[in-house]
């Protein structure tokens, strides 16, 4: 057949027509899914990034020296209410100077520990308060009481004192702090600057002591009303 | 015999010279396309292969920070315990400071009341009033506001001035 060669131009006409329409056509959306993918590619890669940052921190981390730095920070901040610790710095404020513990009121609230997943309402979070009343013969040993309640661990607030004569109210507040639930989200990003957080602090606790005392042979206090 | 005579070559015809263009130009329309076609047809794949390759390498990585959640736990447990502990000293005030700038041998603290990062008040006793005069002006020293409140005199407390102290420790 002489005109065959038609069929040519013909057949690459329509491979090139159909062929666009199958590709390009309406449906297909050739442009749209590759710019999704290359968003999604995007994402991926960043969330690639944030991780293999997170994986380097953590590999980084020095879990020993990380606990240890905890234990310390406990002993200052308690994840749960020691009224009890209060109750010994109360007592040893005083040992060594003329004073002597009278009295102490207050609340203690809930002193058991809150689990981490546990929701805490706030009555459970609020602080361990107690008036607490010395004997005093002079006004120094008020600040003797005063600075060691200072350095004492855990930490503990003094809200007001009063004083006169020989005696001294002393309001106080004792430190404490739930543990706060850890998300287990994968992707969260790790707390940024926790090592400069936690020099800070652990510097702040340079010179404070726990103070301790044996409880049992502690026979000079007298306690005249219970806090609880 | 051989023939030595040149054959007249067929004329060409107006076919002949459509063809000879449409052939060509057909072939380079297709060569184009495939080529266009091959290449949208490998970005496509590329991105798919991409986003196959980061979806595998980031489950990977997860799967190794999982592996770390104990150390995890442990830095938001000691971030947020820092950061409590440091908010918790940052808000105490300096109690004993404050009682140890009223501690002197020739003044007698009669009272003293003080409320956190507020103001105080103190009533203080001494046997002469140009000390106590002078135990004033130290304070004025150590503190932005200082108050004489009352100036009492009595036979029994001697010189006796109610003294009202504000303003951060200097």
């Amino acid at each position: 057949m002489k005109q065959a060669w038609m069929l040519y131009p013909v057949a690459v006409l329509i491979i090139v027509v159909f062929g666009s329409a199958f590709i390009f056509g309406p449906g297909q959306d050739y442009f749209v899914n590759v710019q999704a993918r290359q968003q999604k590619a995007a994402e991926l890669e960043a969330k690639k990034n944030a991780l293999s940052r997170k994986l380097d921190l953590l590999n980084r981390a020095d879990d020993v020296k990380m606990e240890n730095d905890l234990k310390t920070l406990l002993t200052a901040m308690p994840a749960k209410k020691d009224v009890w610790g209060l109750l010994v710095e109360l007592n040893q404020a005083a040992s060594g100077s003329g004073a002597s513990l009278f009295s102490y009121k207050g609340a203690g609230g809930n002193v058991s520990e809150a689990s981490e997943s546990a929701v805490t309402t706030a009555a459970e979070d609020d602080p361990i308060k107690l008036d607490v009343t010395y004997k005093i013969s002079k006004f120094e040993d008020v600040a003797y009481i005063l600075k060691n309640l200072q350095e004492y661990l855990p930490l503990n607030k003094i809200l007001s004192v009063s004083f006169e004569d020989d005696e001294a109210v002393i309001s106080i507040e004792a430190a404490w702090s739930p543990w706060e639930k850890v998300s287990g989200d994968v992707e969260e990003e790790l707390p940024n600057g926790y090592e400069s957080t936690a020099a800070t602090a652990l510097k702040q606790l340079e010179g404070l002591r726990e103070a301790n005392i044996n409880r049992d042979t502690n026979t000079e206090v007298k306690y005249v009303s219970s806090p609880f | 015999m051989i023939n030595f005579a040149v054959k007249a070559a067929p004329a060409e015809t107006e076919e002949d010279k459509i063809r000879k263009l449409v052939v060509p130009i057909s072939t380079a329309v297709l060569v184009i396309y495939l080529v266009v076609v091959a290449g949208l047809m490998g970005w496509k794949w590329y991105w798919s292969d991409k986003e196959e390759a980061d979806q595998s390498s980031l489950q990977e990585i997860a799967t190794q920070v999982e592996q770390k959640s104990k150390t995890e736990i442990l830095m938001r447990k000691l971030a947020a315990r820092s950061q409590s502990t440091a908010d918790y000293i940052n808000s105490r005030a300096s109690v004993y400071e404050a009682a140890q700038n009223l501690v002197d041998d020739k003044i007698r603290v009669k009272s003293w009341n003080y409320t956190a990062m507020n103001t105080q008040v103190a009533e203080l006793g001494a046997e002469d009033t140009s000390i106590l005069k002078d135990f004033v002006d130290l304070l004025t020293k150590k503190y932005q506001n200082v108050q004489i409140n009352q100036a009492n005199w009595s036979p029994t407390d001697g010189w006796v001035n109610t003294v009202g102290l504000g303003g951060k420790v200097r």
